[in-house]
C-alpha cells in the first residue's frame, strides 16, 4: 500500500516533467488570448511561425547532436555563411540577366546548403577520428565561419538580389482577402490595394512550408530509422553503442553535417525574407535555439527528447517574446522572463532524473 | 581611451578623434583639451533629426514606435534618444514603445509585427541600425501597410540604400563618414606642415535622404553612397591621390548645409536663411 502510493507518485512526477513543455505553451496561449490585446488571430499566428523558423530549423539539428551528448556551437555562424554564400551567387548569377531568377535561387540554395555541409563535415570527422570535444571544436569552426562570412561579404549586406528572393521568403501558400469580393487565394497572390491588402492575411508564408517540411523529416528520421534509434543509443551510453556494433564515428559525422546543413537552410531562408546575405544573422540566434532545445525537454547529458518537444520549446520562446510585446512589458522584463522559462525546463529536467534515480536506488 | 591617446601624445604623436570623442567632445573648455580636433556627428543630434524628419513626413497625427538594437551601444543609445527628445517636442506625436532586437532582424520582424497589432495608431518607425528597419520595414510591407506606416532608418548603408529603393524603408538618416575621414587626413597633413588654426570641432551633419533625392547626383546622397563600413579610409584615399599642395586647410568639397529643421538654433530664433 505504502509502496504502490509511493509509485503512483513517481509515475505522476514522470509524467509531469514529459507533459509540462506543452501545458506550459497551452497556459501561455490561453492567458495572451485572454488579455485582449488581439494575440488569438490568423495574422499573429502566421508572424509567430515564420518567426520561429530560423530558431526552429537551427533547433532540429540540435536536437539530434544533443540526444547523441555532443552539442554543435558553430550553427550560427554557419547560418550566417550560407546566408552570404547563397546571397553572392543568387547576385552574380542574375546580374546582366545571364541567368533567370528560379534557376539562380535554386543554385544559390545549394550553394549555401553545400558551404554548412562541408563545414559540418569537418565537425563531425574531427570530433569522431581526433577524439576532439566537441565544445571546442565547433566553437573553433564558429570562428572559422564567422571569417569566411566576413571575407566572402566584405563586412557588408551584399545585396542585389532579384525580386523573386523577396518574394519566395515573403509570400505565402494561400492568401486571405476579407470581406467583398475575397476569398481563398492558391499558390499566387492577389493583386490588390488600399484596404483590402491591409486586410489581406497570408496563410503558410513559404520559409514556414520549408520549415515544416524539414521538421516532418526530422520527425521520421528519429523516429522510424535505424539511425534514429541509434543517435538515441549513442547519446544514451556510447561504450555500449560502440560494443552493440553501431558505426558511431559515421554516425557522428552525418549527424554534424545535418546539424550544419540545417543552419545552412536557416541562412538561405533568411537570404529570403530579407532580400540580402547577412554574416551576422545567426550569431544572435544560437543561444536562444540551444534554450529552446532545452525547453522542449532535451536533456544537455544526451539520450532523452524528441522534435516534437524542440518545436514547443522554440513556441514557448516566441509566444513569450511576441506576447509581452503586445501586452507592452518594459524590454528589459522579456529578458528575465525568458532567462526564468530556461531555468524551469532545466528544473524540470533535473526533477526527471532525481525521480528515475530514486527508483532505480530502490 | 584618455590615459593611453595621452601617453601617444607625450611619445610625440598628435591626436585627432573621428566620429567619437574623449571627455566631452569639447576640446577647447571641456575636461579632455589635447586632441587637435573632433571631427564627427553627435548621434542624438541625428536622433533629434530622425526624430523631426519623421515628424514632419507623417501626415495627419500618428504615434512612433522605436526598434532598438544591442542595450548599451553607446552610439544607438544616444540616436534613441536624441529621437525621444524630438517627438517630446512635436505635440500629439506619442512614443509608444522602444524594443530591444538584439541586431536580429528577423526578430525585429516579429516584434514589429506585434506591435502593428497592437497599435492601430502606429504611423512612424525609427530603427537605429540598418537592421532593425530593415526588419520592421517588413513587418510593415507584410502586414500591407507599405505606405501608411513610415519606416526611418539610421546610417545610409549600401543596404540602406536599396531598402530605400525597395520601399522596404521610407527616409534614411547619413552620417557623413567620407567627409569624415577626408577632413581627417587634410587636418593631420596642415598639421605637419605648421598650420595652427584647425578648428577643434567640426560638425560633419547629417543629409535626410528620400526617395526623391536619391538619385541626385548632388545631393548628399552620393557622397553617403560611398560609404563604406570603414570611415576614413575613403578620405584616405582620395588624399593620397590628390595630395594637397599649399600648407593651408582647404574647405571640403560639396557639402550642402543641412536643412532647417535641422539646425534647432536658428528653427528656435526664426531665423533660418533656407527652408
Amino acid at each position: 500500500m505504502g509502496t504502490s502510493g509511493l509509485q503512483s507518485r513517481r509515475r505522476m512526477l514522470l509524467a509531469l516533467t514529459r507533459v509540462w513543455p506543452w501545458a506550459f505553451l497551452i497556459v501561455l496561449l490561453v492567458f495572451f488570448s485572454a488579455t485582449g490585446v488581439g494575440f488569438f488571430t490568423l495574422r499573429n499566428s502566421q508572424n509567430i511561425l515564420v518567426a520561429i523558423t530560423p530558431v526552429l530549423l537551427m533547433g532540429l539539428g540540435q536536437t539530434m547532436v544533443i540526444i547523441a551528448a555532443g552539442i554543435d556551437l558553430s550553427v550560427g555562424w554557419v547560418m550566417g555563411l550560407s546566408s552570404v554564400a547563397s546571397a553572392i551567387l543568387i547576385r552574380d548569377l542574375t546580374a546582366g540577366a545571364a541567368w533567370g531568377p528560379f534557376p539562380a535561387i535554386v543554385l544559390g540554395a545549394l550553394a549555401g546548403l553545400g558551404i554548412a555541409a562541408l563545414i559540418g563535415l569537418a565537425n563531425g570527422a574531427i570530433v569522431a577520428k581526433l577524439h576532439v570535444p566537441a565544445f571546442i571544436m565547433t566553437l573553433g569552426t564558429s570562428f572559422v565561419a564567422r571569417g569566411a562570412a566576413f571575407l566572402l561579404s566584405g563586412g557588408n549586406v551584399v545585396g542585389g538580389q532579384p525580386p523573386a528572393v523577396r518574394a519566395f521568403g515573403n509570400d505565402a501558400l494561400m492568401y486571405l482577402v476579407r470581406g467583398q469580393g475575397g476569398g481563398l487565394y492558391f499558390f499566387h497572390k492577389p493583386d490588390v490595394v488600399g484596404a483590402q491588402l491591409r486586410m489581406m492575411e497570408r496563410i503558410l508564408p513559404w520559409p514556414v512550408v520549408v520549415t515544416a517540411i524539414a521538421v516532418a523529416i526530422f520527425i521520421f528520421v528519429l523516429r522510424k530509422m535505424q539511425f534514429g534509434r541509434h543517435v538515441y543509443a549513442i547519446g544514451g551510453n556510447r561504450e555500449a553503442a560502440v560494443r552493440a556494433g553501431i558505426p558511431v564515428d559515421r554516425h557522428t559525422i552525418v549527424l554534424y553535417t545535418l546539424s550544419a546543413a540545417t543552419a545552412g537552410l536557416a541562412g538561405v531562408l533568411n537570404t529570403a525574407r530579407f532580400s540580402g546575405g547577412s554574416a551576422i544573422a545567426g550569431d544572435p540566434l544560437l543561444l536562444p535555439s540551444i534554450a529552446a532545445v532545452i525547453i522542449g525537454g532535451v536533456s544537455l547529458f544526451g539520450g532523452k527528447g524528441t522534435v516534437l518537444g524542440t518545436v514547443v520549446g522554440t513556441l514557448i520562446i516566441a509566444v513569450l517574446q511576441t506576447g509581452l510585446v503586445m501586452l507592452a512589458v518594459q524590454p528589459f522584463w522579456q529578458f528575465v522572463v525568458v532567462g526564468i522559462v530556461v531555468i524551469l525546463a532545466v528544473l524540470m529536467d533535473q526533477m526527471r532524473d532525481l525521480v528515475l534515480g530514486r527508483a532505480e536506488g530502490t | 581611451m584618455i590615459a593611453p591617446l595621452q601617453a601617444a601624445l607625450d611619445a610625440g604623436i598628435k591626436i585627432i578623434t573621428v566620429d567619437t570623442f574623449l571627455g566631452n567632445g569639447d576640446y577647447v573648455n571641456g575636461p579632455v583639451t589635447f586632441p587637435l580636433s573632433y571631427i564627427g556627428s553627435d548621434n542624438v543630434e541625428g536622433g533629434r533629426i530622425a526624430g523631426n524628419a519623421l515628424a514632419d513626413a507623417l501626415g495627419g497625427k500618428g504615434n512612433v514606435y522605436i526598434q532598438n538594437t544591442v542595450v548599451g551601444t553607446s552610439t544607438t543609445e544616444q540616436g534613441s534618444e536624441g529621437f525621444k527628445e524630438a517627438i517630446k517636442a512635436h505635440p500629439g506625436r506619442q512614443l509608444v514603445g522602444e524594443d530591444y532586437n538584439n541586431d536580429d532582424a528577423s526578430l525585429s520582424t516579429q516584434q514589429t509585427a506585434a506591435v502593428l497589432q497592437r497599435e492601430p495608431d502606429l504611423a512612424g518607425i525609427f530603427g537605429v541600425n540598418v537592421f532593425s528597419a530593415q526588419g520592421a520595414g517588413q513587418a510593415v510591407l507584410n502586414a500591407g501597410l507599405g505606405g501608411e506606416v513610415r519606416v526611418i532608418a539610421f546610417d545610409a548603408t549600401q543596404s540602406a540604400i536599396e531598402q530605400l529603393r525597395a520601399g522596404t524603408v521610407s527616409l534614411v538618416i547619413a552620417q557623413k563618414p567620407y567627409d569624415m575621414g577626408y577632413l581627417a587626413m587634410e587636418f593631420a597633413l596642415a598639421d605637419a606642415r605648421g598650420v595652427t588654426s584647425l578648428p577643434k570641432r567640426v560638425a560633419t551633419g547629417y543629409a535626410v535622404i528620400t526617395r526623391d533625392n536619391v538619385d541626385n547626383p548632388t545631393s548628399p546622397a552620393s557622397s553617403t553612397r560611398r560609404a563604406t563600413s570603414r570611415p576614413g579610409s575613403e578620405g584616405l584615399r582620395a588624399l593620397r591621390a590628390a595630395p594637397s599642395q599649399e600648407p593651408r586647410w582647404t574647405a571640403p568639397p560639396a557639402w550642402r548645409p543641412p536643412p532647417a529643421w535641422a539646425r534647432p538654433d536658428c528653427r528656435a530664433a526664426g531665423a533660418c536663411s533656407s527652408p
